[in-house]
């Protein structure tokens, strides 16, 4: 065990994805309370385009350049989202769904076409949809690490603006806090976070980081402090073990893997929580 | 007595339906006002667009004399429980601080004395043993005075409250409406959406009649009338008045 601590790769791939699952976890629970779990799907799934057209463009792996790609991408699709959404009668939720199909299916259909370009290095590509944690280096970890100090900041200085937000937005706008600031600067940390975390765990599962933490959270808490910080807290842990886990067995992806054990945090959560509503009752 | 809110030909629509329109309102100062119509008449609509908290096809909207963006903090909304996030992971005490928020501005956090002007105003309300309630714990008559309490810590001139009776108890309603009086007493402008026209002498001072544009408008003793109330709920049976 301590052998594989040893390995400068392997800490980074546990520093990068621990990080990476807790600050995802602390600012997805802004869309769980806000009802908007699977707006961060939709867009998690439309980033895929997004990398593949810089690829196309520009024949680079370079992860900070996908970054920017991913982020263009994602704020397109809320774009569409609120385009439709503002215009039409349709509902949400047939809008995300619209919305997720139409990147996803467009992302695999330019994957398909670069792959068949001359360029080998596509390969890099096609672990954005499922991730693959191994390939995380020096370069990306940083990034990680400075996206994570950017959501601690804007819990930091934003608390109060982002708990009336969520809990009465008319109240936000009479108090001169424009929601639609807060929109973008939720929008854009959720994005940065989603980028980031898509190379280990992949623009299909990304969004389970933004939710699951959240929803297990809320499960144990009912302060606003708390329920964030233990947030981050499962969205961690789950990074930590997964990345262990799938060291030790041989084949274990290991964004799915983290994804898994999130997974089951969240369903023991709600359940020990259901017995404890139970007994009071 | 001047005017203090000023409405020029508002028109609201939702999706391209219409649902108030052409309404020129000018209201006086240190009034306690009801404005009330059958459901659907557009009451709270009417109160949202003045706060240009809803989008409107025309109008022009003065309070106290300038826009409303410039009149922050010195105008509260207590909008419908029903609006609000009551799920969110919070306490009684922190609802009640949000009404300092407005006079923080971004980033500054509540100071000791802002607590303290809550918990004042929790204490107005009887609710002080709930300052560290869940606000998901609380009946509907306790959510709404947690509301005005938001609102007093405001410390506003002009108070909008929507539907501030629905659904609650009568020891909740004694108590808003002994605090709407005494807000009164102390000069304030109030403005309450109101269902219950049995009521409307024993509260307020004034009335607005609205269903789609105003139907009347003045004291309640000139103008809360069998001819107004026919004349606005037209075609409604029963409306169980005065």
């Amino acid at each position: 065990m301590l052998e594989l601590f040893k390995q400068y790769n392997f800490l980074l791939v546990l520093v990068g994805v621990t990080v990476f699952s807790a600050s995802a976890g602390a600012i997805g629970v802004i869309s769980v309370l806000r009802r908007q779990s699977l707006i961060g799907d939709a867009i998690s799934h439309a980033t895929l385009p997004g990398i593949v057209i810089v690829f196309m463009l520009l024949q680079t792996k370079n992860s900070f350049l996908f970054l920017v790609g991913a982020i263009i991408a994602g704020i397109f699709a809320y774009l569409l989202i609120l385009l439709i959404n503002n215009n039409t009668k349709i509902d949400l939720d047939t809008t995300l769904a619209i919305t997720l199909t139409f990147f996803f299916g467009l992302g695999m259909m330019l994957l398909s076409i670069s792959s068949k370009s001359k360029n080998a290095a596509q390969a890099g590509i096609q672990e954005y949809i499922f991730g693959s944690a191994a390939t995380i280096n020096q370069m990306d970890v940083i990034m990680i690490v400075i996206t994570s100090i950017i959501v601690l900041c804007v819990y930091l200085f934003l608390y109060k603006e982002i708990k009336i937000f969520i809990f009465d937005e008319l109240q936000a706008i009479l108090s001169g806090f424009e929601p639609k600031i807060m929109h973008i600067i939720i929008l854009i940390s959720s994005l940065i976070v989603i980028s980031v975390g898509i190379q280990s765990v992949g623009v299909i599962l990304v969004s389970a980081m933004l939710i699951g933490p959240g929803v297990s959270a809320l499960q144990w808490s009912k302060k606003f402090h708390v329920v964030v910080i233990l947030s981050a807290i499962f969205g961690a842990i789950s990074g930590f073990t997964g990345v262990l886990l799938s060291s030790y067995v041989d084949k274990l992806p290991t964004g799915s893997t983290v994804v898994f054990i999130m997974s089951i945090i969240t369903v023991v959560s709600i359940l020990i929580s259901r017995l404890k509503f139970k007994k009071e009752k | 007595m001047e005017n203090i809110i000023e409405v020029e030909d508002l028109t609201i629509a939702y999706q391209n339906k219409p649902i108030i329109w052409d309404i020129d309102l000018k209201i006086k100062n240190n009034v306690i006002l009801a404005i009330v119509g059958p459901n659907g008449a557009g009451k709270s609509t009417l109160i949202k667009g003045i706060l240009s908290l809803i989008p409107s096809l025309s109008g022009k909207i003065e309070i106290f004399g300038k826009n409303i963006n410039k009149n922050k903090g010195k105008i509260a909304y207590v909008p419908q429980v029903g609006n609000v996030n009551w799920d969110f992971p919070t306490t009684v005490l922190d609802v009640v601080l949000m009404g300092r928020y407005v006079h923080l501005g971004w980033v500054k956090k509540p100071t000791k004395k802002d607590k303290e002007k809550a918990m004042e105003a929790l204490k107005m309300i009887e609710m002080e043993n709930f300052a560290d309630r869940q606000i998901s714990q609380l009946s509907g008559g306790q959510k709404q005075r947690v509301f005005l309490a938001r609102a007093l810590v405001q410390e506003a001139e002009l108070y909008f409250l929507d539907e501030p009776m629905q659904g609650i108890d009568i020891k909740s309603e004694a108590i808003i409406f002994d605090i709407l009086k005494k807000m009164k007493s102390e000069g304030k402008t109030i403005i309450v959406v109101h269902h219950d026209l049995k009521t409307v002498k024993k509260y307020f001072d004034s009335v607005i009649f609205i269903n789609k544009n105003i139907i009347a408008y003045g004291d309640v003793e000139t103008t809360f009338t069998k001819e107004n109330i026919d004349k606005t709920y037209i075609g409604i049976q029963d409306v169980g008045i005065i």
